[in-house]
């Protein structure tokens, strides 16, 4: 009895403890945002979508909002660790204003272009609702934030002026990613473009916001699990379930602009992490619904969303839940693989897009 | 003993291998790939993924019965 006891005790504890010790090696450097395990990241990150993303989802139309959207996570993850560490090298500086250049191309919001037949950069007194400029904005709100003096401020104060006023406008708090189409994780990234514009210049917005939250929360935020809705129509009505990648890229950008709210969401990200042997993920859907991923959540495996446990290290860090950071971060190391090069280290699994956002939700800025 | 510790090479070198092929062809890169290089692609990442299973799970595990089992008698 002993002889087959104590073998398969030994095996268990050490499948118990060994791969959750490994695996959570380097997160708490990375919860506390210390500048060792920050910076190396960014600087892969820098390299790899500031000098060349690549993606390929087989649709010109996803191609090209992956490309947007790797721009500004980009940004906002480099901008984070270089507030964060002012004495950083300029080279991070320097990637973030390559950065912006391939964020104000033209080519980097084609998509939105051919779904509205105009140019939404070009047509900023047009009452078509543009939501996706969002995510430029957010990219160009971070280059500010850290280099007042960025050629692109005029043209980021006019896209903020159009997209508040769309904002204003919009009866039930919903701004147009594409004719006829309104998402609210999209229109979190107006409200946060708005607050960054705001606390990098001094704009007060603060009314428009506590409107925009106070509508948000009655409509978009499902009352039993936290969780928001991931598309609705333009009179409000959700039109698909509750989600907790949407909740999770939602928390992270109205940080920027309310950080109760943001909180609110991360508690219900955080709620839906599930764990197995000290490996986390964020559930997709909440209790009584059920569905697939898509483009938005990737693979749902076991109930857990691919991009909402990636979405998911801004709301432990909002937070500041060490466990849960950690428990993501195991999963993160388990299946990204995370490799040296050169004087950085990335997720050579996630490609361009995904270190981009891995980055910016692992060192989200918490705010009072 | 032998036999382990050449399945524990044999993971590191599928390990690194496929992070070397994961590293040029990105996962992001081949959702909308075809025929053999998105059977690559799935290939590497499965192959990666049981790779580290092995190495950072199964191979300690089986060690520590091992050497369980050596004191047991």
């Amino acid at each position: 009895m002993r002889r087959r006891a104590l073998p398969a005790f030994a095996a268990l504890l050490t499948l118990a403890t060994v791969p959750r010790g490994w695996c959570g090696r380097g997160a708490a450097g990375m919860v506390h945002g210390e500048r060792d395990a920050q910076a190396p990241f960014a600087r892969a990150v820098a390299r790899e979508v500031c000098d060349g993303a690549r993606v390929g989802t087989g649709s010109a139309h996803f191609d090209g909002e992956w490309a947007l959207v790797s721009y500004q996570l980009a940004l906002l993850g480099m901008g984070q660790v270089a507030r964060a560490h002012p004495t950083e090298p300029a080279g991070l500086r320097d990637a973030m204003t390559r950065c912006g250049r391939r964020l104000m191309a033209p080519e980097a919001r084609s998509f939105g272009t051919a779904r509205w037949g105009e140019d939404g950069l070009a047509s900023l007194a047009s009452p078509h609702g543009h939501a996706y400029l969002g995510y430029l904005a957010m990219g160009l709100g971070m280059l500010r934030a850290v280099d007042p003096q960025n050629p692109t401020a005029a043209v980021h104060d006019a896209l903020i002026a159009a997209l508040a006023r769309r904002l204003e406008a919009a009866p039930a708090g919903l701004v147009e990613t594409y004719p006829g189409e309104a998402y609210p994780p999209d229109v979190a990234s107006v409200v946060g473009a708005i607050g960054l514009h705001a606390s990098a210049t001094g704009t007060d917005r603060r009314a428009l916001i506590a409107r925009w939250s106070q509508t948000f929360r009655a409509r978009y935020v499902h009352p039993g699990s936290g969780y928001v809705v991931q598309r609705a129509t333009l009179a409000g009505d959700p039109l698909d379930a509750p989600r907790g990648s949407g909740t999770a890229v939602t928390a992270y950008f109205v940080s920027f602009a309310d950080p109760a709210l943001a909180r609110d969401l991360a508690r219900a990200v955080l709620r839906g992490v599930g764990t197995v042997a000290g490996f986390g993920g964020v559930r997709e859907y909440p209790a009584g619904w059920s569905g697939a991923g898509d483009i938005d959540s990737g693979p749902v495996l076991m109930g857990v969303s691919v991009s909402g446990t990636a979405f998911g290290f801004a709301s432990a860090r909002l937070l500041r839940d060490e466990a849960r950071f950690t428990a993501l971060w195991r999963t993160a190391y388990l299946f990204g693989a995370p490799r040296a090069r050169g004087d950085g280290w990335s997720y050579p699994a996630a490609g361009a897009l995904g270190n981009a956002l891995l980055l910016a939700m692992m060192t989200a800025e918490a705010r009072p | 003993m032998r036999r382990g510790v050449g399945i524990a090479v044999a993971l590191a070198l599928v390990h690194e291998l496929a992070a070397a092929y994961l590293a040029a062809h990105p996962l992001t890169t081949l959702l909308g790939a075809s025929g053999w290089r998105a059977l690559l692609g799935v290939g590497a990442y499965g192959a990666l993924l049981v790779a580290r299973v092995g190495l950072i799970g199964v191979m300690p595990a089986w060690l520590a019965a091992r050497a369980a089992r050596g004191r047991a008698g």
